[in-house]
């Protein structure tokens, strides 16, 4: 038994390592990427050539359809390409998304609305996992902004909250939302050496995470204006207050006590 | 095997769809936003190409003016053409409705221009009359001499 947890612990450990070097390398890799074709034009540039080649590889009729597009999404990747500014767009979508699900997700489990749906060990995967992912696409969101000339943020605007030239309090509450997702998903690998407790009153934060996330979101996104997006966020903000409140309102202690006292005494 | 393996062993799957999932709804995201956007390029030309709804009352229509209050054009007649005169009777003759005459062709006189409109005639100034002369000074008659006094001046005698 005990052996069997420290194989698990080392298995976790070795995971982490990989997932932290491999996440290190990617993001230095997308910088150096971006780095030198952000200063080349769309026929210099390596990437657009690498790109023409695939699509040179591929046969007429779907040469035809990828190339097309590809000019639609802003390719090839260039210093005036559009292709920056719509994936951190698309990036940052999917970001809050997830980050949506893994709040929504948690408070589920916490409600036990999910209790016999999934299992109980799946049900903590996914509930670890989830906010990994949206942290990544966030990250992916901040960094393929870098590419992006039109407003030109920088490496410091991003990393230091409220100092971005654009809607710098709203910008400023993603980057802060970035930080405290990064914060509660490390301190669920801590939760021994913190305590229970101190895990738990830290844990709660990942609501206003996610508010800040919604507020940025809305306040400093350039697609709030659309329809999609007005049905995204009414739907996701409105679900999880709804979770909020059956959460407090049918799970909380005092419910479950006097659910308990009511309960006749088994025979 | 420990439960949290089992449970790994079943996450994986899940956890590579999601991952993939995400993925493939970013790259979608990636579209749609591009899609959207080279729309938004294309619109003006369509928007200009559209008639724009008329707002009653900004603006009259406007009206064509009533014939009667247009200025009458002061019309001149067409100038005709006119017989001149001195036409000769000859072999050939003409004849006209109304009246025969008889006008050899080769003889007619081309037609000219009915004569321009003149001003009309000036009023006659009447003739310049010559002022009068001036009368010439009145020559005072003298008056008949008084009858000679009997010296005594104005005194009328009596009479004895």
């Amino acid at each position: 038994m005990l052996t069997g947890n420290n194989d698990d612990t080392r298995e976790t450990g070795q995971l982490m390592g990989l997932i932290i070097v491999g996440s290190c390398i990617l993001i230095l890799a997308g910088l150096f990427a971006l780095g030198h074709n952000h200063q080349l034009a769309g026929e210099q540039s390596w990437l657009s050539q690498l790109g023409r080649a695939a699509i040179g590889l591929m046969p007429a009729s779907l040469r035809i359809m990828v190339s097309d597009q590809a000019r639609v999404m802003g390719l090839p990747l260039a210093a005036d390409s559009q292709a920056y500014w719509y994936l951190a767009r698309a990036g940052g979508v999917v970001a809050y998304m997830l980050l949506w699900l893994a709040t929504s997700w948690g408070i589920m489990m916490s409600s036990k609305v999910i209790k016999g749906v999934v299992s109980v060990p799946v049900a903590y995967a996914l509930h670890g996992y989830l906010p990994i992912l949206g942290v990544v696409f966030a990250a992916l969101h901040a960094l393929v902004l870098l590419g992006d000339t039109y407003i030109g943020f920088t490496p410091w605007q991003l990393l230091i909250p409220f100092t971005s030239t654009y809607k710098p309090f709203w910008t400023g509450l993603g980057v802060l939302a970035f930080y405290l997702s990064v914060a509660l998903i490390a301190s669920s690998y801590v939760r021994k050496r913190i305590g229970q407790k101190m895990w738990r009153t830290f844990h709660f934060t990942s609501y206003l995470g996610f508010l800040m996330a919604l507020l940025h979101g809305i306040m400093a996104g350039s697609d709030s204006d659309t329809m999609v997006m007005h049905i995204i966020y009414l739907v996701t903000g409105g679900l999880t207050i709804f979770l909020v409140l059956f959460r407090m309102l049918a799970y909380s202690p005092r419910v479950q006590r006097a659910v308990t006292a009511n309960r006749p005494p088994a025979r | 095997m420990t439960k949290r393996k089992q449970a790994s062993k079943i996450t994986k799957g899940h956890k590579i769809s999601l991952a993939t999932l995400s993925m493939l709804g970013a790259v979608a995201g990636w579209n749609a936003i591009g899609r959207v956007e080279s729309n938004k390029t294309v619109t003006p030309a369509v928007v200009i190409a559209t008639p724009e709804p008329i707002v009653a009352g900004a603006t009259p229509w406007p009206t064509i003016p009533s014939l009667a209050d247009i200025p009458r054009l002061d019309i001149q007649p067409l100038p005709t053409l006119a017989i001149m005169g001195g036409l000769e009777t000859q072999g050939d003759s003409l004849t006209l409705a109304g009246g025969e005459m008889a006008a050899s062709i080769n003889n007619l006189a081309m037609p000219s221009l009915a004569p321009l409109p003149t001003l009309a005639p000036l009023p006659t100034m009447p003739e310049y009359v010559p002022p009068p002369p001036p009368a010439p000074p009145s020559v005072q008659v003298a008056a008949a001499p008084p009858p000679p006094s009997n010296g005594g001046g104005n005194n009328v005698s009596a009479g004895s």
